[in-house]
């Protein structure tokens, strides 16, 4: 195509070290050493200690601790783990949504209220927000008190130490992640589009139903199986307001260690959880994108 | 040009004068795609070079090219006598402006403009001096401390123009610096950036896809399109002299025919014969821009006497423009609006023809 | 106002929605403070005299206070390792390939994704071969992994907004690669990477799952003291004021964080 002269930048390509998006490069790569090795020695290799565990160990391969894991109750405690997570993933999205709406549309006091109000809780200890749940819903309690005082309810609710108690502690924990990935893609919604399909003689319901609701429904998704994620590796909450009546998964892999000792049947349960985190992580990847998560691309 | 070299009382003089920067053969190829084929251009000390070209030309290549940040896949350039294609481009001390200003948000004006020499490990004493030189060269001495967001979009390119001139560059590079300003603003600013260049004696390397701006400023304006050089020429040949069909096209409207040149003699593809100025002979193109066109009594004996069928006429602002259908095919000629001509009537039937040493002979292009 | 669909009754409805749901979100901190500062032992919301008996047992009591000071130090020692590695990976993520960065943004986000239980039986096992558990070093090592994602996910966001212009200009005016880093993006990154600092500080501090597992008899961090408390059925008060204490601070630094961002916002606004 043309005659070229060849220069030292070719001919030394590989060991140029001028060349600026080489020695970028460079730079990226040094840069990377320390989180990568950081992450590769104190989060891949535990995990993969956990894998190693679970086939055995030192005491040579062996599938027993899977097996185990196929019995009946193992099999309710993940069909629990599941509804648990699935129920209180549709509760926050119903909650979430029109909160969302309104932080993302109108713009005044309660609304900034609300941010506040939603930030104030994302940074308060977990330990502490379950910990009040309890002194709110006990026998005793604020809600049950107010309850009696209006006269609702003749005697106390039992409202914590159940599952009714976990429903609450993790929505309420749970709910501000919903609004978070909810809010930014309401916010990219063109108002124009809404406006258009209004003047053009569709009711606010069609409006709402046909161009807002599909529009907004990439953040439900991502909003949801971050949700769902986290409330299937929730441990604090089920813990201490189900009062035994909520055990999950990660609360038997507790009881495995601690109580039964069973660190093979612990590593593999363990590991199961992981696949299915991980997989929820990829399938979140391929409908959202792990760098929304990130805040680029927005 | 007046002053190359400025003493700041207590410093040493300043050096402003830029050096030349010589392009041999340089390419830069993705893959099979070359971004830039083999160019060749010599920038020399103290000229304002555009570059300019569509989207897609290879002028943005170009300059990265220049400034460093990428690496030509042959070739090599100079900066003066020093090949610059393998050094960083944090030592190739050439001031580049950006199109956005990249000016450094977290920083005031005084310490933007002092960034330079802060990494250059000048001292300080010397650097509030030069900065306050530079600063004054742009007529933003009040301004040092402001904040780079309480600064307007021109304010913005001042300094970034004062942060890429107090080092010292051997050249200045700059990538549509005004694109980001409103019209009235940029000619202001054009008149500025080609007022500092001459009292500085610095090297400037304009890169822009605004044809205007490029003839505006310009001592030599290189064009490109698709990675080639098409032609590096003073504003008036690249208009008169267009080396190809694609610069006559870009600057300006023209009427393009085909054919060939022998003694004075060219030969449309028709086999309509005209007179050109033309001495050489073979395939070439002819060239006539729509004003070089004339109707009627002003013709002189030795134009080509041609007719034309008016198709269309429009008026804009000063100039009437009218299309004519013509043996040649469809011909543009625009003319100045006076109190005594009107609009022809489409249809009307109109002899024309031109001054044969106005026709513009591209020879081997067709 | 930008709300078209919703007439004015749906509108109003819609804020006494938001006022009943700012109620729920906040009643939990709502509640923990005046408890906290009652004299008595019970638990009633409006307290009939005030003291600060319980902040004085959480100094005062040798269990709580050593709880108290092991927490900090863990959590200030793991986030502060979490801070240099995730902005480090932030900002080499944002250099990478996009092949590169995909897979590392994969790995780096995972630690929140994965549930705390498995990735502390994980360390749990490990550290037990190694004879690690109940030391200090380990115990933050393992946080500062927890927490990465913390710092880097804001460290990301703002890198994103940067223009990476500033970058080029920093090098054509003649600083070098490290020093572009250290001159003009980590001085544009600073709000976010203290929002980081903070974040991972208030995690690492609350975290109870993977210090329970980790943490021995002689180190035992305030929510693994908190937790036990709460699993004996006791209501101690001194959780109360521990809480309200991690309250007022994450409130502080939230104020701290949004001041700050919203000044360098202004400053980086103009530059795109």
């Amino acid at each position: 195509m043309s005659t070229t002269i060849p220069n030292r930048n070719t001919l030394l390509a590989g060991f140029s070290s001028a060349d600026w998006e080489s020695q970028r490069r460079r730079v990226t790569a040094v840069l990377l050493i320390l989180p990568v090795v950081m992450m590769t020695l104190l989060f891949l290799v535990p995990l993969g200690y956990l894998l190693w565990l679970s086939f055995g160990g030192p005491a040579g391969f062996s599938l027993n601790a899977y097996k185990q894991l196929s019995a009946p109750f193992y099999i309710n405690l993940a069909l629990f783990t599941l509804q648990l997570a699935f129920l209180v993933t549709i509760a926050c999205a119903v909650i979430a949504y029109p909160l969302a709406y309104m932080l993302a549309n109108i713009e005044n006091t309660l609304s900034r209220l609300v941010v506040l109000g939603l930030v104030i809780s994302l940074w308060l200890s977990v330990l502490a927000r379950t910990y009040s749940w309890i002194i709110i819903l006990q026998r005793n309690g604020v809600v049950n008190n107010m309850l009696q005082w209006m006269g609702i309810t003749d005697g106390p609710l039992s409202l914590v130490y159940n599952q009714t108690g976990v429903y609450i502690g993790m929505i309420h924990i749970l709910l501000p992640y919903m609004v978070m990935t909810l809010y930014p893609t309401m916010r990219a919604i063109d108002g124009s589009l809404v406006r258009s399909a209004l003047s053009l003689g569709a009711t606010p319901w069609t409006a709402f139903r046909r161009i807002y609701f599909p529009l907004s429904m990439s953040g439900l998704v991502s909003g949801s199986i971050l949700v769902f994620t986290m409330a299937i590796g929730f441990f604090v909450t089920p813990a201490i307001l189900g009062g035994g009546s909520a055990n999950t998964i990660v609360m038997a892999i507790q009881n495995q260690v601690q109580v039964l000792v069973d660190l093979p049947l612990a590593a593999a349960t363990s590991i199961i959880l992981l696949l299915v985190s991980m997989l929820i992580l990829v399938v979140y990847e391929k409908i959202a994108g792990v760098e929304k998560i990130f805040g680029e691309g927005r | 040009m007046t002053t190359a070299t400025t003493s700041i009382a207590g410093t040493a003089p300043i050096n402003t004068r830029g050096v030349g920067v010589r392009f041999e053969q340089l390419s830069k190829r993705y893959g099979d795609f070359y971004a830039v084929d083999s160019l060749d251009l010599n920038v020399a000390p103290g000229e304002f070079l555009s570059i300019l070209g569509p989207s897609g030309s290879g002028k943005t290549t170009v300059l990265m090219l220049i400034a460093g940040f990428v690496a030509p896949t042959s070739g090599r350039l100079l900066l003066g006598d020093q090949d610059i294609s393998q050094i960083p481009p944090y030592k190739r001390n050439i001031g580049v402006v950006f199109q956005n200003y990249a000016l450094f948000p977290h920083l005031d004006v005084r310490r933007n403009v002092g960034f330079p020499l802060e990494v250059r490990g000048v001292p300080k004493d010397e650097i509030a001096k030069r900065v306050n030189w530079a600063l004054e060269r742009v007529h933003m001495e009040k301004f040092a401390d402001r904040r780079i967001s309480q600064l307007s979009g021109g304010q913005q390119q001042r300094i970034a123009l004062a942060r890429a001139i107090v080092f010292e560059p051997r050249a200045l590079l700059m990538d549509e610096p005004l694109a980001a300003l409103d019209r009235n603003l940029r000619q202001d600013m054009q008149y500025e950036i080609r007022s500092l260049q001459r009292s500085l004696g610095q090297t400037v390397i304009y890169v822009t896809h605004d044809q205007e701006e490029a003839l505006n400023l310009s001592d030599r304006v290189a064009v490109m399109n698709l990675g080639r050089l098409q032609q590096v020429d003073t504003p008036k040949n690249l208009y008169l002299r267009p080396a190809n069909p694609f610069v006559a096209g870009f600057f300006g409207e023209a009427n393009l025919l085909s054919g060939k040149t022998q003694g004075g003699v060219f030969t449309t593809d028709a086999g309509i014969r005209l007179p050109v100025t033309e001495t050489r002979e073979g395939p070439a193109v002819l060239c006539v821009r729509p004003e070089m066109i004339v109707f009627g009594d002003e013709r002189k004996s030795d134009f080509p006497s041609l007719t034309g069928t008016v198709l269309e006429t429009r008026y804009r602002g000063s100039i009437l423009h009218i299309e004519l259908d013509t043996p040649l095919g469809k011909i543009n000629a625009v003319q100045h609006i006076n109190t005594t001509n009107d609009a022809p009537a489409e249809g009307t039937t109109l002899e024309f023809g031109w001054d044969p040493n106005l026709g513009h002979v591209m020879m081997g292009q067709v | 106002m930008n709300e078209y669909l919703l007439g004015l009754q749906g509108r109003r409805v819609l804020f006494a929605y938001a006022i009943v749901l700012i109620l729920f979100i906040i009643l939990p901190a709502l509640v923990l403070v005046p408890i906290s500062i009652s004299a008595d032992d019970s638990f009633v919301i409006i307290p009939e005299a005030f003291s600060l008996r319980w902040y004085e047992q959480l100094v005062g009591d040798p269990r709580w206070r050593n709880a108290l000071v092991l927490s900090l130090q863990v959590a200030a020692v793991a986030s502060v390792m979490a801070t240099i590695a995730g902005v480090l990976g932030a900002i080499g993520i944002s250099r990478a390939s996009p092949k590169v960065a995909k897979v590392l943004r994969l790995i780096f986000i995972a630690p929140i994704i994965v549930p705390l239980m498995v990735i502390g039986v994980g360390f749990y096992m490990l550290y037990a071969r190694m004879r690690l558990v109940g030391s200090f070093f380990p115990l933050c090592l393992a946080h500062a992994v927890l927490v990465l994602p913390f710092v880097m996910l804001p460290v990301s966001a703002r890198l994103y907004s940067i223009d990476k212009r500033l970058e080029w200009a920093a090098a054509s005016l003649g600083a070098g690669p490290y020093r572009t880093i250290f001159r003009v993006q980590l001085p544009l990154l600073a709000p976010s990477i203290f929002a980081g600092f903070v974040f991972a500080f208030i995690f690492s501090f609350d975290e109870v799952v993977v210090a329970q597992f980790l943490s021995g008899p002689r180190l035992e961090t305030l929510p693994r003291r908190m937790w036990e408390g709460i699993q004996m059925g006791g209501l101690e008060k001194t959780i109360t004021a521990v809480t309200t204490a991690q309250l007022l601070l994450a409130v502080v630094a939230m104020l701290i964080i949004s001041i700050w961002q919203r000044r360098s916002a202004t400053k980086a606004v103009s530059s795109k």
